[in-house]
């Protein structure tokens, strides 16, 4: 074979080759980025999965968004079958991450509401924790590593292969993180008891920027007509009397922030006192147990008059 | 522009090369030349425009005092421009390193400049001393300055080599046969650039992770955890600059140009004086052509071969990097080949398996210096090493094993044949289609899959 013949075989060899990983990629659509509509569930990164479903399954699917931490990412959505919820909770997400997804979903079409989780961690610290988030794993989902990495973890969920690290039905197609069993390490009582030794257990500080991006996310959803209600997260009763008047300063500040834009409720308060002192609904210091995520999310929807707002 | 970057490989490149050989088949190849001129100059000053300046004042001054030397053969005007290069590089790269310690010896308090590297100085700089030196001597024939501005700037060695001499790049810019398209070397070069382009995005940049990871975190290693830190650069840093290095190899190719290899498998050799005949190969020529052999080399007995031996190095190290650290790495490098010196003088010799495992034990060893951005990082990293480290802490070096293959490959290819042999065996056949195909393909996966990381040596 000549030189100039090899050469030109190996671009279109190469040129056919990637052309046909890329059709495969296209067509096994596991983000919904080109034609599935329906039942996508999360088998790898929850932030770039979050993301990517973000660009259209989102949008096109669900009526609202619960917004937040860890600490929402486990409330499951699919349980109110009167609403359509989307659950964009991201583990470890700050403002800034959690913003740049619910912006990939509203500027292909608003949401009627937001279901926002208020804890001080969300605002705590501003900016990109990981690189999962950019516009560059929209192009990757043509085919890159962690694509192929994606498809392995479905495999191995699909067959429970390694259950302990990657559970079957960790995830659902309502964006629910069902990571309960991954986190718990002790028993409540002790975590609390850990944590209320702990002088930096809970910082209520609010980042100067990240203050900023919440408000820009506040502003932006009002002038899109959706409707907010903002639940402050249920902190085990011993910790929030502990860090009272830091947790007051941060809730009297995002109040003001709220203003009457949005619903308020704060969990914190007297009225759910049975459920704070309550060790049951959690699974360790903040996050909580299903007896617990069933109440608060039934209790938001209930509280907020979601389903008539809706319907 | 990484090489490894999306505009680099599917705008510049391509853009530059049709263009480069439009202008030579149709107009000429002066104008051609002039297009790889221009496009060079762009791909420096994409980084930081303000510092074309700088690489266009540098041309200007050394071919000037190049053509004065080849004349007057003066050493006053060879040491004027030996020390103006070597001031401006001083400037750039190690004023506030002088200024530090000036402050630290003598307890005063000189502010930082706070200058930022013009990139690929330090290869530039050696480049033009080493004609400058040549002129003097007169080994320089006449040519043109456009073509001496092509060799210096050629993009695909200007920002980390190889360090190419002229008397090896002159004659080819002149050859007007590398004026025609010519697919043997495209195809050879498509196929060495790829090949750079996996050790670089493939293995390099997944090394980086546990790298970057272990270093930064040096305080909390377990002492296994270090050495795996510590093995895993030395890949890291072989398959980054010897991948960037047959990237530019391929590039050069690509417009008929040679230019030298940098790398024969290094981690082969028996002995540290064989490491530097197979690392950074054209940084030890330049080093023995215009530092050991001026010194006296070995002709002046053996105490000042010992001493010649260790200055070189030790000057070596300094070039990497104005840091005590690059100081002591070039020290230990210099005072290894003494000792290896003496050990060929008594004759001594192990069995080639265990000269290898103990080569390769100190290169790895003395990388911790390379690496290590402060001296507190050295000394912990060499702690966790050598004293064992009991400490209990929560930290994992490594989070996952998706990248085990990638490992394993590495270690292989370690120790397998290199790019230079398997380039020099290269055939338009159906097997080499099939590799050419496969490597492109892991190459846009991979491509595709991440946020480019810098080539280690552009910082030198």
């Amino acid at each position: 074979m000549s030189f100039r013949l090899f050469f030109f075989r190996s671009l279109i060899g190469s040129t056919v080759s990637i052309i046909i990983l890329i059709c495969i990629n296209i067509w096994i659509d596991l983000y919904g980025l080109y034609w599935r509509r329906e039942g996508i569930s999360i088998y790898s990164d929850e932030r770039t999965s979050k993301y990517l479903l973000a660009h259209r399954y989102i949008p096109e699917n669900f009526d609202g968004y619960i917004l937040g931490p860890s600490l929402s990412a486990n409330l499951n959505p699919k349980e109110i079958r009167e609403l359509k919820i989307y659950n964009l909770s991201m583990l470890g997400a700050n403002i800034t991450e959690q913003k740049t997804v619910v912006d990939k979903a509203i500027s292909l079409k608003s949401p009627k509401f937001v279901i926002i989780c208020l804890h001080p961690y969300l605002t705590v610290d501003h900016g990109m924790k990981t690189n999962m988030i950019n516009q560059q794993q929209y192009y990757g989902a043509l085919g890159s590593v962690w694509l192929y990495k994606s498809y392995l973890l479905k495999i191995v969920r699909t067959h429970n292969l390694i259950p302990g690290k990657y559970p079957k039905n960790q995830f659902n197609d309502y964006g629910y993180n069902d990571y309960d069993d991954l986190l718990t390490t002790m028993p409540v009582e002790d975590k609390i008891r850990e944590q209320m030794q702990r002088s930096d257990a809970i910082n209520a500080s609010i980042d100067s920027t990240a203050l900023l991006e919440f408000r820009s996310l506040i502003e932006e959803l009002v002038s899109k007509k959706v409707t907010i209600i903002a639940y402050f997260h249920p902190i085990p009763f011993p910790i929030h009397q502990k860090y009272l008047n830091p947790l007051g300063d941060y809730k009297s500040k995002m109040v003001n922030e709220l203003n009457t834009k949005a619903i308020v409720l704060d969990f914190n308060s007297s009225k759910y006192g049975f459920f704070t002192k309550d060790f049951t609904n959690y699974i360790d210091h903040g996050h909580l147990s299903k007896k617990g995520q069933q109440f608060l999310l039934k209790e938001i929807i209930k509280e907020s008059g979601l389903i008539k707002t809706v319907h | 522009m990484l090489f490894s970057s999306a505009e680099f490989i599917f705008i510049f490149l391509p853009f530059t090369f049709f263009i480069y050989f439009f202008l030579a088949r149709r107009f000429s190849f002066f104008y051609a030349k002039g297009w790889l001129l221009l496009a060079s100059l762009f791909f420096y000053a994409y980084w930081h425009p303000a510092n074309v300046f700088i690489i266009i004042f540098s041309m200007v001054f050394n071919f000037f005092m190049g053509s004065r030397l080849s004349q007057s053969k003066s050493k006053i005007f060879l040491i004027f421009g030996i020390v103006t290069n070597l001031g401006v590089l001083f400037y750039y790269k190690y004023a506030d390193f002088f200024l530090a310690n000036i402050n630290l010896i003598t307890g005063s308090s000189f502010s930082l400049l706070h200058i930022i590297l013009p990139i690929g100085i330090s290869f530039f700089t050696f480049q033009q001393i080493a004609f400058l030196v040549d002129s003097y001597e007169g080994k320089v024939p006449i040519f043109p300055f456009a073509d001496y501005c092509l060799f210096v700037t050629y993009f695909p060695q200007l920002i980390a080599g190889p360090i190419v001499h002229h008397s090896e790049m002159m004659p080819q810019f002149l050859d007007i046969n590398n004026r025609n398209f010519n697919y043997d070397n495209l195809t050879k070069g498509f196929f060495i650039f790829n090949m750079g382009l996996a050790k670089k995005i493939v293995i390099a940049d997944t090394m980086a992770i546990i790298v970057n990871r272990g270093y930064s975190n040096s305080g909390l290693l377990s002492s296994l955890e270090t050495w795996f830190t510590s093995i895993c650069y030395s890949i890291q840093l072989y398959f980054d600059f010897s991948g960037y290095s047959d990237m530019a190899i391929g590039l050069a190719l690509l417009f008929n140009i040679w230019i030298p290899i940098n790398f024969n498998s290094p981690y082969k050799s028996q002995n540290i004086q064989e490491f530097w005949r197979r690392w950074h190969i054209t940084l030890s020529r330049f080093l023995r052509d215009y530092l050991y052999i001026p010194l006296g080399g070995s002709k002046s007995g053996e105490f000042k071969t010992y001493r010649n031996l260790f200055v070189t190095f030790l000057l070596g190290g300094i070039w990497h990097g104005a840091g005590w650290t690059f100081i002591i790495w070039g020290a230990l490098h210099g005072l290894a080949l003494i000792i290896n010196r003496v050990f060929n003088e008594l004759k001594f010799r192990l069995p080639i398996s265990i000269s290898i495992l103990i080569t390769l034990f100190f290169v790895n060893v003395t990388w911790v210096f390379f690496r290590a951005n402060t001296w507190e990082v050295a000394v912990n990293m060499l702690h966790n090493m050598f004293i064992k480290n009991d400490s209990i802490n929560s930290f994992v070096l490594i989070t996952d094993y998706y990248n085990l293959p990638i490992w394993v490959i590495a270690v292989i290819l370690l120790f397998g044949k290199n790019s230079n042999e398997i380039a020099a065996r290269f055939k338009p056949n159906g097997m080499f289609l099939w590799k050419i195909v496969l490597l492109v393909l892991v190459n846009a996966l991979f491509l595709n899959s991440s946020i480019s990381q810098e080539f280690l040596y552009f910082d030198f």
